[in-house]
């Protein structure tokens, strides 16, 4: 396997985009955006990673032409012998006008890795902003994004119903259980659930309504996963911690029984 | 991808653990606001039966 020089320098060019996309999926530490990255070889990977990259040399280039300005205003800010502006200096490399200097070559590389660090902190910055999370929750979660913006409280906690496809005479088979993990697809389609603490339940369509109860007899199981293909639909809860004087609160407007539609 | 921070996890163990491990019992316990969010009492709180009133239509 060779590698042209082409496609290094468009790696290297790209390397401010790979990296406002890891900020993106991997720059938060919070549990409220932490969305699992799309597909590597997907149209929107491609797409987030071209804008971050343009983006990122969009910024750079102002930079570079604000130092030229000022240098023109007689501030002489920053300006070497050597061309800094590594643009200029890979634009020419690649007319083949001129060969770059070892010291060219730095600069170039050290504005690589300047414009990439940028790009990541400024992105997973932007990530961490509750105000910006709104435009951009729906499009990082789909459908999930109510949910995971309920559940972004650390006092809030998220449980699942699972009703699977094992039935035995007309009952359903069903997990109840601490949401640890949810894995999707690119087009947020769940794909596996991973549940902790859970308990089974069994469920039955009866003439009176839904008949729902727990199994005895088996203890709780410390984590489970489930696979898509077993399962029939899903049900989210979410829980907050609340003080009695809370509760009362809630209670006297009007919050009804948690076991009237669990 | 996590919803849970491992905050919240601990915090879902305890809350089972004080009700015996049965999240029937953690439901018995809580009241749902109009919202569709389910208020727990925190561990370490009192909590009985809730006496829920119920909801205005």
């Amino acid at each position: 396997m060779t590698f042209s020089f082409a496609l290094v320098l468009a790696l290297f060019l790209f390397a401010p985009g790979f990296a406002a996309y890891a900020g993106l999926f991997f720059g938060s530490q919070s549990k409220t955006f932490r969305p699992a990255p799309p597909a590597p070889g997907s149209l929107l990977s491609l797409g987030l990673v071209t804008i971050g990259a343009i983006l990122a040399h969009a910024c750079g280039a102002f930079l570079f032409f604000m130092n030229d300005l000022a240098f023109a205003a007689g501030l002489r800010l920053h300006h070497t012998e050597a061309t800094p502006n590594l643009y200029v200096a890979m634009l020419s490399a690649a007319r083949g006008s001129a060969a770059l200097t070892g010291g060219q070559i730095f600069y170039l590389l050290l504005g690589l890795v300047l414009l990439s660090t940028a790009a990541l902190v400024s992105v997973a910055a932007a990530i961490r902003a509750e105000m910006a999370r709104s435009s951009y929750g729906p499009f990082l979660y789909g459908w999930l994004a109510d949910l995971v913006t309920e559940a972004a409280p650390e006092d809030r906690y998220v449980t699942a119903f699972v009703l699977t496809d094992v039935e035995h005479e007309g009952s359903f088979l069903g997990y109840e259980g601490v949401l640890e993990n949810l894995s999707l697809t690119a087009d947020k389609e769940i794909t596996s659930l991973l549940l902790s603490n859970c308990t089974r339940f069994r469920i039955q369509l009866t003439p009176a309504g839904l008949e729902r109860a727990a199994l005895r007899g088996g203890s709780t199981i410390p984590r489970l996963y489930i696979e898509r293909s077993q399962i029939k639909n899903i049900a989210f809860n979410v829980y907050q911690l609340a003080d009695p004087e809370e509760i009362q609160a809630a209670v006297a407007e009007g919050a009804t029984p948690a076991t009237a539609d669990a | 991808m996590k919803i849970n921070s491992p905050k919240s996890l601990q915090a879902a163990r305890d809350v089972l653990r004080e009700h015996n491990g049965s999240w029937e019992e953690v439901r018995r316990s809580s009241v749902r606001r109009a919202d569709g969010v389910i208020l727990v009492p925190r561990p370490g709180k009192p909590h009985g039966s809730a006496k829920a009133q119920p909801a205005s239509r």
